[in-house]
C-alpha cells in the first residue's frame, strides 16, 4: 500500500486500532452499548480514508489529524467525566462537557476539528484532481477556497443527517435538538473557515 | 474575471435563449407582483424575499457570463415560483389541505400520513431536485469540473447551502424573535426540522444528479472516459500545516 514518497499508514492505523480497542473494552466493561454507534462511524471513516489514501496519497499531517479526530470522537461519546464538571444534559460524557461554561462544549470543539480536517482533505483532493485552464495546478484562489468551504460545510450537514438517522435507530443517543444542531452548524462553518486560513497561508508540502 | 472567449460563447448561447428567458422573467415578475399583494404575513413575506434579491443578481451575472441551458433557466424559474407561492401564504400555512379538500373532498395530509403542514419540506426537497442541475452547469462552465466531480460538487454544495440557510433562518429568528421569528423558522415544533430539511434537499439533489448521470450515460459517448479522467491523479501541489 505504501509506495516510495507516500506517508506510511501503518503507525496511524496501529494508534487508531489501539484506542478503538481500549474504547470498546471500556464500554463493554461499563455495559455501555452506545459504543456501537460511535464505532459504527469509525468503521465507515477508516476504510474511506484508507481508500482515499490509496488513490490520492494523503500527507502525514492529514492522516494523523484524522486519527486524532477519531480519538476525540470516541472519547467524546464514551469517556465519562466527573460529576463535578460542568456539563449539559444527563449524559456525563466528554461531549457534554462545557469547556467554557454555557458557551462552548467539547462537542463543538470536535465539530470544528472534524470540519477543519475534512475541508483540508477536500482541498487536497481538488488539488490532485482539478487543473486550471492552462493545465497548471489549481491555486487557493477565492473561488477554490469558497468551494472548499462549501464542501466542508456539505460534509458537516451530512453528519447532522447521520446523527438524526441515529436518533431514529437508537433510543438514547445523546444527540441534541434544534439549538444543538444550530451550534453544530456554526462550529462546522468555523472549522471550514479555519481550514481555509491554513490552506491559503499554509506552506506548500514537499513531496 | 471570465475569459473573453467564454463570455462571447455565453453571449451567443444566451442570445439564442433570449425569448425563453424573457418569457420566464416576465411570468415570474407578474406572479411575484400578484403574490406580493396582501400576503398573509407582510413582515415574513419581506424577510423571506430578502434572499431572492441576491439570487436575482446571480442570475443576471449568469446571463451575462455563462452559457446556461433552457432547462436550467426553466428549473430555476419553477423553484422561484414555488418559493413566491410559499411566502405569499407563509410556508407553514400554505392552504394545500383546503385546496385538496375543495378538489376531492378528502384530506391530503391524512392520505400521506402527515401531521403538519409540509409545504416547507416539499420546497426543501425541490431546492435540491430543481437546482442541482443548474448548479452543475455553473460548476461545469465556471470551474470546468468534469466526470465524478461534476456530480459530487453540486450535491455537496446543495447540502452546504442548506446548512447555511438553516443558520440564516436560526439567526433571523433570534434577531427578530417573537411571532415573526417563530413563523420564519417554521419548525412547527419539530426539534429535528433542520436535519430533515437538509436531508430532503440532499435527497432531491441526489435524484436530480442520478437522473442527469443516467441521461449522460446514454447519450454522452465519452461518459466513462470523462469519469476515469476526473479521478486521475495529477502531480500534487498540496499544502502542509
Amino acid at each position: 500500500m505504501n509506495s516510495p514518497g507516500r506517508p506510511v499508514l501503518k503507525p496511524v492505523l496501529l494508534f487508531t486500532g489501539l484506542y478503538l480497542a481500549l474504547a470498546v473494552c471500556g464500554a463493554v466493561i461499563r455495559g455501555n452499548r452506545e459504543f456501537i454507534l460511535y464505532i459504527g462511524v469509525m468503521l465507515v471513516v477508516i476504510p474511506a480514508i484508507c481508500f482515499v489514501h490509496r488513490r490520492y496519497p494523503l500527507t502525514r499531517g492529514l492522516l494523523w489529524a484524522f486519527s486524532i479526530w477519531g480519538l476525540m470522537h470516541m472519547a467524546g461519546g464514551l469517556m465519562p467525566i466527573p460529576d463535578a464538571w460542568s456539563r449539559e444534559g444527563s449524559h456525563a460524557v466528554l461531549y457534554n462537557w462545557w469547556l467554557i461554561p454555557k458557551r462552548f462544549k467539547f462537542d463543538q470543539l470536535t465539530h470544528i476539528c472534524g470540519i477543519t480536517i475534512t475541508t483540508w482533505l477536500v482541498w487536497h483532493l481538488l488539488n490532485y484532481s482539478l487543473r486550471s485552464p492552462g493545465g497548471a495546478p489549481v491555486r487557493p484562489t477565492p473561488g477554490i477556497l469558497t468551494l472548499c468551504v462549501a464542501a466542508g460545510m456539505g460534509f458537516g450537514a451530512f453528519n447532522e443527517v447521520v446523527e438524526f438517522t441515529a436518533t431514529r435507530l437508537f433510543a438514547d443517543t445523546n444527540v441534541g435538538g434544534y439549538v444543538n444542531t444550530g451550534w453544530d452548524l456554526v462550529a462546522n462553518f468555523a472549522g471550514a473557515l479555519i481550514a481555509v486560513l491554513f490552506i491559503r497561508w499554509g506552506k506548500p508540502a514537499q513531496h | 474575471m471570465t475569459p473573453e472567449p467564454q463570455r462571447r460563447s455565453a453571449a451567443a448561447v444566451n442570445a439564442k435563449h433570449r425569448p425563453h428567458v424573457l418569457w420566464l422573467t416576465g411570468i415570474f415578475a407578474m406572479l411575484a407582483i400578484l403574490l406580493g399583494i396582501a400576503p398573509w404575513h407582510r413582515q415574513d413575506w419581506v424577510l423571506e424575499n430578502v434572499l431572492v434579491v441576491p439570487v436575482i443578481f446571480i442570475l443576471v451575472a449568469i446571463y451575462r457570463y455563462l452559457p446556461f441551458s433552457r432547462l436550467s433557466w426553466s428549473l430555476v424559474f419553477v423553484f422561484l415560483c414555488l418559493h413566491e407561492l410559499g411566502v405569499h401564504y407563509t410556508y407553514s400555512e400554505v392552504p394545500y389541505e383546503a385546496w385538496w379538500h375543495a378538489l376531492t373532498g378528502g384530506s391530503f395530509n391524512a392520505m400521506l400520513g402527515w401531521d403538519r403542514n409540509n409545504f416547507d419540506r416539499v420546497i426543501h426537497f425541490c431546492y435540491g431536485l430543481l437546482l442541482a442541475y443548474p448548479v452543475r452547469e455553473i460548476f461545469f462552465h465556471l470551474a470546468r469540473v468534469r466526470g465524478f466531480w461534476s456530480y459530487f460538487l453540486p450535491l455537496d454544495l446543495t447540502m452546504s447551502t442548506s446548512a447555511l440557510y438553516e443558520l440564516i433562518e436560526w439567526a433571523a429568528a433570534e434577531v427578530f424573535g417573537g411571532d415573526l421569528g417563530v413563523t420564519y423558522v417554521g419548525t412547527q415544533g419539530d426539534p429535528w426540522d433542520a436535519q430533515k430539511d437538509m436531508a430532503l434537499a440532499a435527497a432531491g439533489a441526489l435524484i436530480a444528479l442520478i437522473a442527469t448521470a443516467l441521461v449522460n450515460l446514454k447519450y454522452q459517448r465519452d461518459f466513462a472516459r470523462e469519469w476515469t479522467d476526473s479521478l486521475r491523479i495529477h502531480p500534487p501541489q498540496d499544502f502542509q500545516t
